[in-house]
């Protein structure tokens, strides 16, 4: 009932058997040049296994896997598809469509594998050929792909960030739940109108010139880069935020995809909070300081290093009669402390030269960082900001850094100074002033100044604030002065404090054109 | 000067503040100390040989590698003695640094003798 037994009947037994044999042996050449793994098995168990399966297996050397039951290499959840496909198999004889499966190789490893089954004739029986092929690395991109999408819904979902979608009009595409909490606007009420209307002046009228410029140019200056603005909610309060924006090309039309996060944000404050809080610290202090006083201290730190050394070893030497050796170290002191005057009179030059990078800068790209980064933290909480700004004040020729810093300054003694007052309103101003100066005042609505506070107020170490070094206003008129600017503080007329300066527009005299 | 019988404790110095690391040799030799002191963390790496008892202050503001720096090297991984950074700047998360880079203290300057002289000695306590 076999074929080999019927294949004898017919011709010479001796020479079928040498042409089956070489026919079965062409075959398993064949077998063993496949590139897909070939095992084939008898009454479930393997009694052929190519090179390519053997590879697929990682199987080393002449481990031999033959007479292993099949099933000890498929993973139990393959199984009952294996069995029912092998079933199917040899009561129809008809090919099987391609599986995939999963397998577990001698070493423990699980590999996906695609297993195509067809019947052959094995050494007298009716053996099972199955040709596998691995789709681990496609499987594994797949599974990766979704991992990244889930990873990526769950971000979402989580984050505390407010995310606005608009399109290259400007105009809200989609707001999220935060940002209706954040904003007070519900979704519906700003879906299709221009995400211009969540900014203040000068943003506002000027949102849509960015977007412009940035399709025309590609010139990058948020977009994928982030910066510390401020943002108006629908009440008008103006508070300052983290924005990052993304942009994304879908179905051939522009998007940009905003988070931005408040920094205002009593919970926000606290995952934050050490990071904006050391963020601060080393800000207000530079700011408090000064960047010049800041070098200075460092500077200062090394012959002051030396003199105490010196002077701790000369007491100790001098003490034990040594006094040659505690004269010689006395001299070093002396010449130490020199060292030391001399720093501070080549800084207090820097200074009176104003030796600093002076260029022309955007005015309202200043204040608005400045007061950005002042906003920052619980003092601010609560704390309208305005800003009027003259357009022909936009340009200045400043060092930007210190200006910030002055401006900084001057924002933040503005909310330190109300925080006992129920109506707290900042406005910062800036309006074209003499001889091609350019004035910029901070106002607020606290207590105002008393009179003798007053008098001494530009003077160092004068402070009303228990834990200032009382040299921040002193550091902000000598930037100011080195600026060719003045300083000066008056009442505000509604109750509260008006400091004013003025700084080089580009008009002024000595500005090359 | 009761305490002279066991070996002395050598201290390395390595400042390129040539006023800073002469008075910090002369302060720690008046209190019986064995000073080396380099200029750079290569002299000071080429001239290293390992003392019974021992640390080095680091500064870590010098020009060429900083201390953090050097602690990371190769070189500075290989010490095998307590190092002390010092710092004449508020530097913003230094002291983190240093110490992941394996510095043991980290002290501010000016210096003061009390803790620089009581550091030292808890340094190289014998343990």
């Amino acid at each position: 009932m076999n074929p080999v037994a019927t294949a004898v009947e017919i011709g010479d037994p001796k020479a079928v058997a040498a042409a089956l044999g070489t026919i079965q042996q062409q075959y398993r050449r064949s077998l063993e040049l496949s590139p897909d793994g070939i095992l084939i098995e008898v009454g479930g168990r393997i009694v052929y296994a190519n090179r390519a399966l053997r590879r697929l297996f990682g199987i080393a050397g002449d481990r031999d896997i033959l007479g292993t039951a099949v099933a000890d290499f498929v993973h139990p959840e393959s199984r009952d598809d294996a069995r029912r496909r092998n079933r199917r198999l040899l009561e129809t004889g008809e090919p099987q469509p391609i599986l995939e499966g999963r397998w577990v190789r001698p070493d423990g490893e699980l590999v996906d594998l695609e297993a195509a089954a067809v019947l052959v004739p094995w050494e007298g029986d009716a053996a099972i050929q199955i040709a596998l092929r691995d789709v681990t690395e496609g499987n594994r991109f797949a599974a990766e792909a979704r991992a990244r999408e889930a990873h990526l819904a769950s971000i979402l979902a989580t984050v505390p960030d407010a995310m606005i979608v608009i399109d290259r009009a400007g105009l809200i595409q989609s707001f999220s739940a935060t940002a209706e909490r954040l904003f007070g606007y519900a979704a519906a009420e700003v879906k299709g109108r221009n995400v211009a209307m969540l900014m203040p002046s000068p943003h506002r009228e000027q949102h849509d010139g960015y977007i412009a410029r940035y399709l025309a140019t590609g010139e990058r200056r948020v977009v994928g880069i982030g910066r510390v603005a401020v943002a108006q909610r629908r009440d008008g309060t103006i508070f300052p935020i983290e924005l990052a924006i993304g942009e994304v090309e879908a179905g051939g039309q522009m998007l940009f995809t905003g988070f931005i996060r408040d920094l205002t944000e009593p919970q926000e404050r606290e995952r934050r909070l050490h990071e904006v809080q050391s963020e601060l610290i080393h800000m207000s202090r530079l700011s408090e300081l000064g960047p010049m006083v800041s070098t200075l201290a460092h500077e200062v730190n090394q012959p002051l290093t030396a003199i105490q050394n010196y002077l701790r070893a000369g007491y100790l030497l001098a003490v034990s009669g040594e006094l040659e050796k505690a004269q010689s170290l006395f001299i070093k002191a002396i010449e130490q402390s020199e060292r030391a005057d001399a720093i501070i009179r080549r800084l207090r030059e820097f200074v009176r030269k104003g030796e600093t990078s002076r260029q022309r800068e955007s005015l309202p790209k200043i204040i608005e960082e400045a007061s950005a980064l002042s906003l920052v933290g619980q003092k601010a909480h609560g704390v309208r900001v305005a800003m009027r700004l003259d357009p022909l004040a936009a340009w200045v020729v400043v060092d930007k850094v210190q200006i910030q810093q002055v401006l900084f300054n001057l924002v933040r003694n503005a909310i330190e100074a109300m925080a006992e007052w129920s109506r707290r309103e900042v406005v910062i101003a800036a309006a074209p002033a003499d001889e091609g100066m350019i004035e910029i005042s901070v106002a607020d609505t606290g207590p105002g100044l008393a009179p003798e506070v007053r008098q001494r107020l530009f003077q160092p170490f004068v402070t009303t604030k228990p834990a200032g070094m009382g040299v921040g206003l002193s550091i902000c008129r000598s930037i100011v002065e080195a600026h060719g600017g003045r300083m000066s503080a008056r009442d505000n007329p509604g109750g509260g404090t008006v400091f004013r300066f003025t700084v080089p527009g580009e008009a002024a005299p000595g500005w090359p054109r | 000067m009761e305490d002279q019988a066991p070996p002395r404790t050598k201290v390395f110095v390595i400042d390129d503040d040539e006023a800073v690391r002469d008075s910090l040799k002369v302060l720690l030799e008046v209190h019986g100390l064995e000073v080396e002191d380099y200029e750079s963390t290569g002299e000071f790496a080429s001239h290293y040989r390992k003392p019974r008892r021992g640390c080095l202050i680091l500064d870590h503001h010098l020009p060429m590698l900083s201390g953090v720096d050097f602690l990371n090297s190769p070189a500075g991984q290989r010490l095998d003695i307590p190092v002390i950074v010092i710092t004449g700047r508020g530097d913003h998360g230094l002291e983190q640094r240093a110490r992941r880079a394996g510095a043991a203290e980290f002290l501010h300057k000016p210096l003061s003798e009390r803790v620089l002289l009581a550091t030292v000695a808890r340094l190289t306590a014998e343990g």
